[in-house]
């Protein structure tokens, strides 16, 4: 089977036979590196690795129309390979990084609802087309401020002032970004500086750019601001997560956790022996960091997954 | 070998033991034999899939007869001129902003990289609708990453953008973002999604390639009375004088001028580069006389890709920024291209 037997295939049937068992072999063999979270039902058999293969080819590669483009821009069989991996990658990180974002606009939602400080001026109570403002504004009047003016607002207060939990590269992905105190205060300045009621789509959509969340379409937001729970992400046990991150490192990364230890974490010494520039060995770290990061629950959590895949490098 | 196989060659070789190069790449490396053992327990039988029947918009991909503002093409493979020459590039889709010159005998276009990898946006990226293009999916436009092309480079048309997208990409470009069609703000350098652009950013090196030979060569300069780019050289040099004592110190000071790498007549530009406390990179402009038009600035470093500056008008005695908050220092910059609007 080449590539152009492959585009052959795809131009007069869509996806044929060939391409089918291919892109189920990229389902069966990638989905094996991430944990089981990272399937919708929390563990990963036959039928949940047979949703993700549908989902992701009905929103990714025909639904949003990536297939023919990897097809067509791909020089070899190998390359076409590898843009379907990293494709089928970003679709299983990117429903993950969404379950995160719903998490903090259904708790903004249930905020606005539960509190005296705010009120309802318009629009369905669960809708994104909801207006809020302050309950002390006597007008009904609508912010007319813009998308934008409303990001330059929210960030006049800093990470600090918000307390901002989940930010950097290192920064834990499935944690809150902000705890309840500051998420109210977030609410109250935005708000308090709209000159008028805004909705919660536009709140939704100054939190994705100032706190960088994942994009939900709408219908997706909606189903998150109707839920009546925030649905918790499933956590991750610290062993699995450190044999994921170990299953996705590859050879240079663990040559440079290995070396740093080694050097008792001295950089210089350990890039040296690597065999690789500072830069390049503090790169790798931090990509591993980031890895671990995205998934663990907090600090102690993530400590704990870089040792363990760490004193795994030095198992026989 | 530093590049790891991909999930799907290992799943390969469970099956089919005869591929000695992967079995000494896993006698050596403790991820791949992660990946091996997770995949022997966890994904031995294949996926009960039937009745799958997608098919989807199509792509039809039609030979170049002209090429116009607006247009998308994907790159062709390969080049060859006499002056330089690759082959068995990844394709890449590229949107036309507008013709340059005709130099070399080539007819010059500025081209925007975009990419179907919406999900790795960022926020130099303008971000397209599927109705704002005729090739109807959404697309990532990396306007950081404009270049300058041959028509030679490219291999197929695509299509075009629609009225709404040619407005989207007409306010970015005049520097009117619409922050919703931007992607999210970085986590800093190592950015995962910087790190997913690494092989994109090899593709448009080599795509710059050719023009970049042309400037080199001073074959603009020949070939046009009145230069549309102007190429700057950057030289860390010592102060003296009143920096003596820095100079002396021992974090030796240097400084890093930027000087018009070719004379050209009527024309004289020249500052100095430095970096702020928040990751810009200005430069301050000591001479500007000749060109009085407003410019962008492609900066060229010596890892990663060139950056491209938002408009400016150089004016003797101020400062531009030329990257912003991109941890880049002066003496990274190799050669800087000023481009008139």
């Amino acid at each position: 089977m080449t590539l152009d037997d492959l585009r052959r295939e795809h131009a007069e049937r869509g996806i044929g036979n060939d391409l089918l068992a291919l892109l189920e072999r990229i389902v069966r063999s990638t989905s094996a590196t991430y944990p089981a979270q990272y399937s919708d039902t929390g563990v990963w058999n036959d039928d949940s690795r047979a949703d993700a293969l549908q989902d992701w080819i009905a929103t990714r590669l025909v639904g949003r129309g990536d297939l023919p483009v990897i097809l067509l821009t791909a020089k070899s069989l190998d390359s076409f390979r590898a843009a379907l991996t990293t494709s089928f990658r970003q679709f299983l990180v990117n429903r993950r990084g969404r379950s995160s974002a719903s998490n903090l606009y259904s708790r903004t939602q249930h905020t606005l609802e539960g509190s005296d400080e705010f009120k309802l001026v318009g629009g369905r109570a669960r809708s994104s087309a909801a207006l809020w403002t302050l309950a002390s504004n006597s007008s009904g009047d609508v912010s007319t401020l813009s998308q934008e003016d409303l990001v330059r607002v929210a960030w006049e207060l800093s990470d600090d002032d918000l307390g901002v939990v989940r930010y950097g590269p290192y920064s834990l992905k499935s944690s809150p970004i902000l705890r309840q105190s500051g998420l109210i205060t977030f609410l109250l300045h935005l708000l308090g500086s709209a000159k008028g009621a805004v909705s919660l789509g536009q709140i939704a959509a100054t939190m994705r750019l100032r706190f960088n969340l994942a994009s939900l379409g709408t219908a997706e937001l909606g189903d998150s601001l109707a839920s009546d729970e925030p649905a918790p992400l499933a956590a991750i046990e610290a062993a699995e997560l450190a044999s994921s991150v170990l299953a996705q490192i590859g050879e240079l990364s663990t040559k440079c956790l290995r070396s740093l230890r080694l050097a008792g974490g001295d950089f210089d010494q350990a890039a040296r022996s690597a065999g690789v520039s500072k830069r390049q060995l503090e790169t790798e770290l931090s990509r591993v960091l980031s890895l671990i990061a995205q998934d663990a629950e907090d600090r102690d959590q993530a400590m704990e997954v870089y040792e363990r895949l760490v004193e795994s490098l030095f198992k026989e | 070998m530093t590049t790891c196989p991909l999930p799907i060659d290992w799943l390969d070789f469970l099956e089919d033991n005869d591929l000695p190069e992967l079995a000494d790449h896993l006698s050596k490396c403790r991820s791949c034999q992660e990946v091996v053992s997770r995949l022997r327990s966890a994904a031995a039988q294949s996926i009960p899939v039937s009745g799958l029947s997608a098919i989807g918009p199509k792509l039809v991909p039609q030979e170049v007869t002209s090429v116009a503002p607006g247009d998308m093409f994907v790159t062709s493979d390969s080049f060859k001129s006499s002056f330089y020459h690759y082959a068995g590039l990844d394709r890449l889709i590229v949107l036309v902003l507008r013709s340059t010159d005709e130099v070399a005998g080539h007819r010059w276009f500025d081209v925007i990289p975009a990419s179907i990898d919406v999900d790795n946006s960022i926020p130099t990226d303008i971000l397209v609708d599927a109705s704002d293009t005729t090739i109807s999916r959404p697309l990532c436009l990396d306007m950081a990453q404009q270049i300058t092309v041959s028509a030679q480079q490219l291999g197929w048309r695509l299509g075009t953008l629609t009225e709404t997208g040619d407005a989207v990409v007409r306010a970015a470009v005049d520097g009117q973002i619409d922050l919703r069609r931007t992607g999210p703000v970085l986590e800093g350098e190592d950015d995962p999604r910087l790190v997913a652009r690494q092989e994109s950013a090899r593709i448009i090196r080599t795509l710059s390639g050719p023009r970049s030979r042309v400037i080199e060569a001073g074959l603009i300069e020949q070939a046009q009375v009145w230069p549309k780019v102007l190429f700057l050289t950057v030289k860390g040099v010592r102060r003296t004088s009143a920096h003596k004592v820095l100079a002396a110190s021992a974090q030796s000071h240097s400084v890093f001028i930027a000087t018009l790498a070719k004379q050209t007549y009527g024309v004289e530009l020249s500052g100095e580069l430095r970096t702020d406390p928040d990751d810009n990179l200005w430069i301050h402009f000591s001479k500007a006389a000749g060109w009085t038009s407003p410019m962008r600035a492609v900066v060229h470093r010596q890892v990663g890709h060139a950056v491209t500056s938002q408009a400016f008008l150089p004016v003797p005695g101020h400062d531009v920024i030329l990257v912003r908050r991109q941890n880049l220092f002066p003496k990274e910059v190799t050669g800087i291209e000023l481009r008139l609007e």
